[in-house]
């Protein structure tokens, strides 16, 4: 505020420096957050897997006579939780991601928007940026109002 | 400088509290209450229950005490049955021969590999090893059974043994093993590390990401 502006007034005058600061960390921000996605999915996906692993376990454990049936049993109902825990944390994380990614990439956008409408770049980067922002606001728009934009090979 | 060293501390103290959350739970999962082999009787321990082995033990709710009963001693034949502390002081009072009394239902497993473990899982109100047969029995209970499903009633019972010896008439003794254990605070203290363990990792990334935003803003 005050002599400066506030944010949103100084945004489009970024000087070169700090347009690309914008694009740095918002490409850490997104690729941490992706990185989140992803891990979050992988969990969510394997759940069955790792089930079948702690039941068997559970049964050598109670062959071993580690413990008895009541505590076979008890095990058994907390492995379906985590399983639970383990599909529904994926909701969780990847509604977090994805404001996160989103945040990150309108930072992005921001960036390169900048050095779009700086007159000290030459023509051909300027024109590059605003394709990449145009690029940017397009995938933005796309995951705010749609699900995700997914590629089919077949 | 101090600020790295205390987000280092920080950090290591959240990974110390996962780390320590499973070995807690693992170790502090079944206290152990008893562990006594062999415990020995006299045979007139049939005929009243002042001579009759007894351990006394409460149980909260939702808690359970797993017993490993065995015999592996000659011509011994031992029963183990589990009373109410309100039923057994007065039958002791009266000196009551436990085998006309009837224990709390309680269920007892085998442990067959490859079954499954509700076929080789029952309920009962006593066991007993016979004078030609040795064994292992693991007895879960809680208070009370539904089929082979215990349900809780805290309270405070006794478990009680006696037996009879089948030998010469001079060796009187009863032989048998028993181990008594009560579910301990492993899965509140496993889950309390976790937590605390992952909040204090979850507010140090949060800590940091905040650091970064105001250098962020303030153009550094």
């Amino acid at each position: 505020m005050g002599e400066r502006g506030s944010f949103f007034d100084r945004l489009p005058l970024l000087d070169k420096n700090r347009a690309t600061k914008f694009i740095v960390y918002g490409l850490i921000v997104a690729i941490l957050f992706g990185l989140m996605m992803m891990i979050s999915r992988s969990i969510a996906l394997n759940a069955g897997t790792w089930q079948n692993l702690a039941n068997q376990e559970n049964l050598m454990n109670y062959w071993d006579g580690v413990y008895g049936y009541n505590d076979y049993i008890r095990r058994q109902q907390e492995i379906y939780e985590i399983t639970y825990w383990m599909q529904w944390q994926d909701v969780i994380f990847m509604n977090i991601a994805r404001v996160g990614v989103n945040v990150a990439l309108f930072f992005i956008l921001i960036g390169f928007l900048s050095f779009a409408v700086n007159d000290k770049l030459d023509e051909r980067t300027r024109r590059i940026s605003l394709i990449l922002a145009g690029l940017i606001l397009f995938v933005i728009m796309f995951t705010t109002f749609f699900a995700s934009i997914s590629i089919s090979v077949s | 400088m101090k600020r790295k060293l205390i987000v280092k501390i920080v950090l290591i103290l959240g990974i110390v509290f996962l780390i320590l959350a499973p070995i807690l739970g693992y170790t502090t999962d079944k206290l152990v209450l008893l562990d006594q082999k062999p415990i020995v009787i006299n045979e007139d321990s049939e005929d009243g229950l002042q001579k009759s082995f007894a351990f006394p033990f409460s149980l909260e709710s939702h808690q359970k005490i797993s017993i490993e009963f065995s015999v592996y001693y000659a011509n011994v034949s031992a029963t183990l049955k589990i009373f109410g502390r309100g039923f057994y002081d007065q039958r002791y009072s009266l000196n009551s021969s436990p085998t006309g009394l009837t224990g709390l239902d309680f269920v007892y497993s085998q442990f067959v590999w490859g079954q499954s473990p509700s076929t080789y899982t029952g309920s009962d109100n006593e066991r007993t090893f016979l004078y030609d047969e040795d064994g292992y029995w693991y007895i879960e209970f809680a208070g009370d059974t539904s089929g082979d499903y215990l349900i809780s009633i805290p309270g405070s019972y006794v478990i009680v043994v006696y037996g009879d010896n089948n030998g010469p008439p001079s060796d009187t003794t009863v032989s048998f093993n028993l181990v008594v254990k009560i579910d301990g605070p492993g899965d509140f203290l496993e889950e309390l590390f976790y937590y605390i363990g992952a909040g204090v990792i979850g507010l140090l990334v949060l800590f940091i990401s905040y650091s970064y935003y105001k250098k962020f803003k303030g153009g550094r």
